[in-house]
């Protein structure tokens, strides 16, 4: 109703002022009433003069600009036109100023009506188009099509390329082409799982553990043991500083090398450790050309040796020994407690700001002769206070294999693998059982014959049999009712090329989108038969399966796949933090932390979806998960271990929900300093769906302090805020990052300026306080997080959106608001739960019917 | 079996009447006797590149103060002082739809392609050329990048997109790069190769099939999609055709003395300390080099740094990475270790042009003489759009005329360069091509 008219006023006003094309144009405005008053009094006000019919400076007339932002030319044209407005540049300072609230207006009509045109473009008609797979979906269906694990870097996910996304998600059609590189991988990559799904003959290495006792160590590294540095026990040895390594008796006798073939191994070490004086050991576990195994503390005691066990894939190239160092370990002999104290303390004092005292304590380091460390030092000839490690044994096991042969070809041989059972008809039988799987429907012989004739032909060109099966499983998987996913075949089978009406999707179309939405990948026998059984749109019968489904362990593909996009976990590590300016964070102790940092959003997630929970608790809570560094980070006591535990926040933490989580405050800096703009683009993004419009060009960022002056990031950032075109857009994005200003470039809690320089002087103190655009004020973060929570209606509304983004490939249109509305009166009516969201798109019409 | 081959054979039959029989003469030319023996009156073929130097670089240690031949170089361009006549700096170019991070999705397209997370991109510059001037050599252009592949909907890691808005993958591994263009298969490989041809058409069959069958059921919108498989599984067919065909030509042989060692692997993706990228840098330039040279190739496009991502090297002696020193907030230190790092990369382009001065041609010129080498980034300093780090280099046989520096009005379309270096190149282009207003009249010896 509103529409019409506002459309029947416009082309009365179109046929005033312009000419009748722009009618047609003026019906697609989102909001053509804006634009016939404001927007053309703007023009008519403060434009024409110089960009009008008498006069066209820069070559741009406006009062004759189409409104037609689906026109690439116009809508250049009305960029400029916000971008010179919100710079404040047009109009020209010695002309009339319009009101700043007309600005504003006209310049949040242009933004919208920009994003409106997007939408459209974007838009499928609110249907679910047809789409090949994703990366994700590829690598989990090929796992479980023929059970089978890769190594790292050789399966699909490492081999095919990352997918292009939309709207945020990697699941919209849209945004997943397939092009000639791509179809050439495909080929590439069937090829790879069919030799992994396929494999015949003998393990080529024997798997073998080789164990190294410390004790009886002989040869190549007994030198060790008449150093000063160690002690011989009957069980082992202990070190006081450097480290342990292996030597040749922890290689295969197979070619005499560490790692014989490349494969999965199990490296395991056994110590202990007596700290002394200090609180942990540290220890790093490496291999050259590996890099890092582990960095971390030393378990167990010298009288308690614990065992610390690695598996992970090895390739042969790199080095025949394991390398064990101490870390932090008293440079024997050259041990200072004296300077080390003082320097520490230097340290502290320096990091308060107390840059006189701090130095004082240099000179004085200076004057007692301790330039830098590395004095000898008289205190290493009696070695009773020295930390120290005990080594018991370190054992090498591999290369391990599950089964022999593998359990994939076990299942795809179902009759064994005796040659006089090869031929056609094995072939046949084969595929019949494989494609069904592979393609998600019932295949006909048409389509089993095809691929049996790509296997016989191999065999009349004298392949083996295992090997032409091969070939039938690479046509298999590029074929494009593997690869696409195809919900166009009519139950009825009768061909139509109509796009008209929607329709309900067969049973067999519908348990492969459940199965894709909540596992990315294929049904398993349990699914497949409920849909063959053909009650499978059935209200019950489906949410039956829904719980199943999210109680199997497949369902993490719902944390790897949507949570990992939604929290944009993959831009958590977008700038690193200066190692200079926060030399704490790269200190031994905190090995790990950056990715514990990362992973909290992430094992937040987890918690709420395995347990029901709220989410609104990502706006505001007295919880979050953390392990021993995080918790070390974050002034927690007493979380042990490397695994994520749910703990209660106290009152002091000034933390809770995900604005408050280090990995957010890591996303919104640049490694020297915060970047409360971006933290608050973080905000309306994630939280709300609602990202800010884009800056005009050349705005440039916070400058640095120049000579002399010692201002923070915010009171920059507040000049910046003074010019009124600026101010208008910013004062709906920056509280919501300036509220996060106590949290640093790390995520620690700060009260006074950190970050960009060694030291800040008393005044520069963190001022967090703020209005949101709504006028509800607040003081800190604590307040903060409060009003985040209030506004728990905009985040169900955005999350919701978001999640159907990601289940149906498609963006959100003008036509789901109902949709959207119910999942959020679901979501209310069932305590903001992941499963009652989950549950209420797989019920709604839009994911029942193509 | 023999019923259901039938339809087979015809279409391939047409296939390789079609493709085989144009290739063959054209192949037949390039045979190096054939080309010897024409020495004299063979034109020598003209070969094209571009390069893209991600996260822009410091301007202003970049951009010469004075204009014209005879310029000062400025501190970061010192080290191109051998060459001064056989470059030109390109001050004011501009990219409409670049800065932020986007800049390497319109470099070579000049189009707007990405907007928020949609991607719609049209035909690159180097697929125009590739097109024309590539049609007759062993691979019709060659993609590289520090990364390998498309990179897309992230930092991209190729420049080239076909004519439906696809990007083409990239190599990053010089061994690998060696090998397809100049190793020549034992009896072994060469069975292995056939065997593989062999499947790989049988396969190719059998989906073509498949997905002709779906065809029919297919919706229009829905019809898209199925589109793209199409003609992706059709250019892979085509490419098993070109392969083939090549496969009975023999490679050229190389004399890589004085290179690098292409017989391992050898990336970015090694273990830190095995890596160094200068070897890297020189490897790969050295490769194109000898593509250029065999006229293997006459079109290459090459990522040598990533958009935002990597682009420092622990050789480099710098304190943080490239796109944490492009927030460089006017410090100092950043600054000047920005200029260190483009005096790093331009050290190792001087490798290059060095490397392509020193293969001389029947006609006494220098390979140089015949590539037009244009280099530029998605942003200039501060992610602008404007004040790119371009220049372009050789074509003096091609009709290039250096003018030192040269001042372009501002914002001029970055376009422009890629326009006068397709015109110098003899590759027609429809105009307007990109946004651009018409090649760069000095540098073609019009004032």
């Amino acid at each position: 109703m509103h529409k019409s008219v506002s459309i029947r006023r416009m082309i009365l006003i179109c046929s005033f002022v312009l000419c009748g094309s722009v009618a047609s144009r003026g019906a697609d405005l989102k909001n053509a009433a804006v634009y016939k008053s404001s927007v053309r009094q703007m023009i008519h006000s403060f434009c024409v003069d110089c960009h009008g019919p008498d006069s066209q400076e820069g070559d741009l007339r406006l009062d004759d600009l189409d409104p037609a932002f689906d026109d690439s030319q116009s809508a250049a044209k009305w960029i400029e036109v916000m971008d010179n407005l919100n710079l404040g540049e047009m109009p020209p300072a010695d002309h009339p100023q319009p009101p700043t609230e007309l600005v504003a207006e006209v310049t949040d009509w242009i933004a919208a009506e920009l994003r409106h045109a997007s939408t459209l473009a974007k838009g499928t008609g609110g249907r679910v188009l047809l789409r090949r797979l994703n990366r994700t979906e590829y690598a989990n269906i090929v796992r479980d099509l023929f059970s089978i694990e890769f190594l790292p870097g050789e399966g699909p996910r490492d081999l095919l390329p990352p997918d292009g996304t939309m709207n945020g998600f990697d699941t919209v059609s849209k945004a997943l082409l397939l092009d000639p590189s791509l179809m050439e991988k495909y080929f590439d990559v069937a090829g790879i799982v069919a030799d992994k799904a396929i494999v015949t003959g003998p393990p080529p290495v024997p798997t073998r553990r080789n164990r190294m006792q410390y004790e009886d160590i002989t040869g190549g590294i007994e030198y060790i043991k008449d150093s000063r540095e160690t002690i011989v026990t009957d069980t082992g040895i202990i070190t006081m500083a450097h480290g342990m390594r292996s030597d040749q008796n922890l290689r295969h006798p197979w070619n005499d090398q560490l790692i014989p073939i490349r494969g999965r191994y199990r490296l395991r070490v056994r110590l202990g450790a007596d700290p002394k004086d200090r609180d942990e050991l540290y220890i790093r576990i490496s291999r050259g050309g590996d890099g890092d195994l582990y960095v971390g503390k030393v378990p167990g005691t010298i009288e308690n040796p614990e065992v610390i066990e690695i598996e992970r894939a090895f390739d042969v190239p790199g080095g025949n020994e394991i390398g064990i160092r101490f870390e932090d370990a008293p440079g024997f002999g050259r041990v200072n407690y004296h300077f080390s104290d003082l320097q520490k303390r230097a340290q502290e004092l320096t990091d308060q700001g107390n840059s006189e005292l701090a130095g004082r304590l240099q000179a004085q380091m200076g004057a007692q002769g301790f330039p830098n460390q590395g004095r000898l030092e008289p205190d290493s000839r009696t070695t009773d206070h020295l930390p120290r490690i005990f080594f018991d044994w370190i054992e090498l096991e591999g290369p391990l294999y599950q089964q022999w042969p593998p359990a994939s070809t076990q299942l795809l041989f179902h009759r064994g693998l005796d040659e006089r059972e090869f031929g056609e008809s094995y072939a046949k039988e084969i595929f019949e059982k494989l494609l069904p799987r592979a393609y998600r429907r019932p295949v006909n012989p048409e389509e089993v014959e095809r691929i049996v004739n790509v296997v016989t032909a191999e065999m009349s060109h004298g392949e083996t049999f295992t090997d032409a099966v091969k070939s039938g499983i690479v046509a298999m998987l590029c074929s494009p009712s593997f690869l696409l996913v195809d919900e166009s075949r009519l139950a009825d089978q009768v061909s139509t090329n109509s796009d008209s009406a929607m329709r309900k999707l067969n049973d067999h179309e519908l348990a492969f989108r459940l199965s894709r939405f909540l596992w990315s990948s294929i049904p398993d026998a349990e699914l497949r038969q409920a849909a063959a059984a053909g009650n499978l749109a059935d209200g019950e019968v489906l949410l039956q399966q829904v719980r199943r489904m999210l109680h199997h362990e497949n369902s993490e593909a719902l944390v790897d796949g949507f949570a990992r996009q939604w929290l944009k976990a993959d831009e958590f590590d977008r700038f690193a933090i200066d190692q200079n300016l926060y030399r704490d964070f790269y200190r031994t102790e905190n090995a790990g932390l950056n990715e514990a940092i990362n992973e909290e959003p992430i094992a937040f997630f987890r918690e709420l979806f395995r347990n029901d929970g709220d989410l609104l608790d990502f706006l505001n809570c007295d919880w979050t998960m953390v392990n021993e560094p995080l918790a070390r980070h974050y002034e927690i006591e007493g979380v042990r271990g490397e695994d994520f535990v749910r703990v209660p926040l106290p009152e002091t933490s000034h933390r809770g929900g995900l604005a408050t989580m280090a990995a957010v405050h890591k996303w919104g800096s640049d490694g020297n300093r915060t970047k409360p703009v971006e933290r608050g683009k973080y905000i309306l993004d994630v939280l709300f769906n609602d990202s800010p419009k884009p800056p005009p060009p050349n705005v440039g960022e916070v400058e640095p302090n120049v000579q002399g002056e010692m201002l923070t990031v915010r009171q920059r950032l507040d000049r910046h805020r003074t010019i009124a075109a600026c101010a208008n857009c910013h004062r709906t994005i920056d509280p919501y990052g300036l509220a996060l200003e106590n949290f640093n470039v790390t995520g620690k809690w700060r009260t006074k300026q950190d970050g960009e320089r060694p030291w800040w002087p008393g005044e520069a103190v963190i001022d967090a306080s703020g209005t949101l655009p709504g006028g509800q004020a607040f003081s800190g973060p604590d307040e903060f997080r409060i009003l985040l929570r209030s506004q728990s209606d905009r985040f169900l509304r955005g999350f919701a959106e978001k999640l159907f983004t990601y289940a149906l490939g498609r963006i959100v249109e003008p036509s789901d608001h109902a949709t959207i509305d119910r999942l959020v009166q679901r979501m209310k009516s069932e305590n903001h739960s992941l499963n009652s969201l989950l549950e209420g798109i797989v019920l709604s019409p839009a994911f029942l019917t193509k | 079996m023999a019923k259901l081959n039938t339809p087979r054979i015809e279409r391939r039959t047409l296939l390789r009447g079609t493709g085989g029989a144009m290739a063959l003469p054209f192949l037949e030319a390039m045979l190096p006797k054939a080309q010897a023996a024409n020495q004299a009156n063979v034109a020598i073929p003209k070969r094209l590149g571009i390069f893209y130097f991600g996260t822009g670089m410091n301007m202003r240690e970049l951009e010469p103060q004075d204009e014209g031949r005879d310029y000062t170089l400025s501190p970061t361009l010192k080290v191109f002082a051998d060459h001064k006549q056989d470059f030109t700096v390109l001050s004011g170019t501009y990219l409409e739809h670049g800065g932020g991070h986007d800049g390497d999705y319109t470099f070579s397209t000049g189009v707007k392609a990405k907007d928020g997370s949609s991607i719609n991109n049209s035909v690159s510059m180097d697929q125009i050329a590739a097109e024309q001037i590539g049609r007759e050599t062993r691979f019709p252009s060659l993609q590289m990048c520090v990364q390998r592949g498309t990179g897309f909907g992230g930092n991209l890691r190729t420049l080239s997109w076909n004519r439906d808005g696809v990007p083409l993958a990239s190599e990053n591994d010089p061994h690998v790069l060696f090998n397809r263009l100049f190793k020549v298969d034992g009896p072994e490989e060469t069975e292995l190769r056939k065997k593989g041809f062999r499947q790989r058409r049988s396969i190719l069959d059998t989906v073509m099939e498949e997905a002709k069958k779906m065809q029919r059921n297919v919706g229009k919108r829905d019809e898209v999609k199925l589109d793209e498989y199409f003609s992706s599984v059709r250019e892979v067919e085509k490419q098993l055709q070109r392969d083939i065909d090549w496969n009975l030509k023999p490679k050229p042989k190389v004399d890589t003395n004085g290179m690098g060692d292409f017989s391992d692997s050898y990336t970015v993706n090694m273990p830190a300390g095995q890596f160094v990228y200068e070897t890297y840098a020189k490897m790969m330039y050295d490769l194109i080099a000898l593509a250029f040279e065999t006229d293997s190739t006459r079109v290459v496009s090459y990522v040598v740094r990533q958009e935002s991502a990597g682009g420092t090297f622990p050789e480099f002696g710098v304190s943080k990475g490239f796109h944490e020193l492009t927030h460089h907030g006017n410090d100092p230190k950043n600054l000047a270790e920005l200029a260190q790092v483009d005096r790093i990369y331009f050290s190792h382009w001087n490798h290059f042009i060095n490397r392509l001065k020193s293969f001389r041609q029947v006609d006494g010129s220098s390979l140089l003489d015949h590539s037009l080498l244009g280099f530029s980034s998605g942003m200039g300093i501060g992610h602008s759009k404007d004040r790119l780090p371009t220049c372009l280099f050789g074509g003096g046989a091609a009709g290039v005329t250096h003018q030192g520096h040269l001042r372009l009005p501002t914002n001029t379309p970055l376009s422009r360069v890629w326009h006068t270096m397709l015109d110098r190149a003899g590759v027609q282009v429809n105009e307007p091509f990109q946004d651009s207003s018409g090649v760069i009249e000095p540098l073609v010896g019009r004032a």
